[in-house]
């Protein structure tokens, strides 16, 4: 359901509230995309159903903690699944190899439907990202949508975890001065 | 590289997601009373917040947004009490996970009630599933040590008592598939 930010920031406030009806407002219009992207980290439904009940409840919980001059609806919301799926994700560690994709796979730039929906933020981004060498590139998709460890990716490359740790950092903050914010 | 350069490493780490579990706590732990860092973090979940885009949307089940108000209502009572002891970011989430660890405890402690006070109440042979149900919740706590109370957090007694009814419940309401995989789950758990 396409909601504008005004109408997320608006359910936000009705929700801290105590508003049912924003609430589910709310639930409608964002819970298709933080489901995907908790099963994504999680890889597994019912270990995934739960950690959306959490992230709701946190939100019905938390909602006036959003403050809508600082951010978008959106990014705190997705902050708040993140974090809680990667929690989740890590009290199972370690997890098998076997759990991960043999290769990324996300939307293409090439196809047309997926281009059509990229914000400016994102396409900024993945300039940025273009700038790092492919395979730094595909270590930080991995460990954003998949949430792998410096371990995990240690095993999966065959390197030293310092080698990724110095990898990771270096890479993050050739983003943060490209993206100049 | 200086200690500047390093934390903002550590909290660019972080919000990727590439942090090990004692880490992660660590900084959460410091995030609630250090406001500088709340904000270094919350200014990388921006930065990496549009790879959100990319990742496509799954519908969750259809039965979870009725799960998530029923579990609100659970917990109408504390909220109600405590509705505007919210400003500052952290304090409320402890005050509020203590008092859902009581409310939790409170449940738990009134279901147990319910039939180690009537044991005989029930009918033999008519609700079959209830009494399967009831005493694999009972099972669950009798073999969760009770020693393991003074050793974990009042978060982690919330969640494992809330997990425990949620188990009771779905094998209630027949979903065996859900209550097996509760209860194989707080099985593995360890403390």
């Amino acid at each position: 359901m396409p909601v504008s930010r005004q109408d997320l920031v608006a359910a936000l406030q009705q929700t801290a509230r105590g508003d049912q009806a924003a609430f589910r407002l709310l639930y409608e219009a964002t819970s298709l995309k933080l489901y995907g992207i908790i099963v994504r980290i999680l890889g597994r439904r019912d270990l995934a159903d739960e950690v959306l009940q959490e992230v709701y409840i946190r939100v019905w919980q938390r909602a006036g903690d959003f403050d809508a001059t600082s951010g978008s609806p959106i990014t705190w919301l997705a902050a708040i699944a993140r974090n809680l799926a990667l929690d989740e994700a890590r009290r199972k560690s370690p997890r098998s190899l076997d759990e991960f994709p043999e290769v990324l796979r996300l939307p293409s730039e090439d196809d047309p439907a997926a281009a059509q929906e990229r914000s400016e933020e994102l396409k900024r981004l993945e300039a940025c990202l273009d700038g790092l060498e492919a395979d730094k590139k595909e270590l930080v998709l991995l460990v954003y949508h998949y949430g792998m460890t410096r371990e995990e990716i240690s095993g999966r490359i065959n390197r030293p975890v310092a080698t990724v740790k110095t990898w990771l950092r270096r890479s993050l903050a050739q983003l943060r001065d490209c993206l100049g914010q | 590289m200086t200690e500047e350069d390093d934390i903002d490493g550590l909290v660019a780490e972080y919000a990727l997601g590439s942090l090990s579990p004692a880490e992660r706590r660590e900084l959460e732990a410091r995030r609630r009373t250090d406001a500088t860092l709340a904000a270094a973090i919350e200014a990388w979940e921006r930065r990496l917040a549009p790879l959100s885009e990319q990742a496509p949307g799954v519908a969750p089940p259809a039965h979870l947004f009725g799960r998530i108000l029923a579990r609100i209502a659970d917990q109408g009572a504390t909220r109600a009490r405590m509705p505007e002891v919210v400003p500052i970011r952290g304090g409320f989430g402890r005050r509020l996970r203590l008092a859902t660890a009581v409310s939790a405890l409170a449940a738990c402690v009134a279901l147990a009630a319910v039939w180690f006070g009537h044991p005989q109440t029930q009918p033999p042979g008519t609700q079959p599933t209830s009494v399967s149900c009831g005493s694999r919740y009972k099972d669950f706590w009798e073999q969760f040590d009770r020693q393991k109370y003074a050793r974990i957090s009042a978060e982690q007694l919330a969640g494992l008592s809330r997990m425990a009814l949620r188990a009771y419940d779905a094998c209630e309401a027949g979903d065996e598939q859900d209550a097996r995989a509760l209860f194989d789950r707080l099985r593995r758990m360890q403390f």
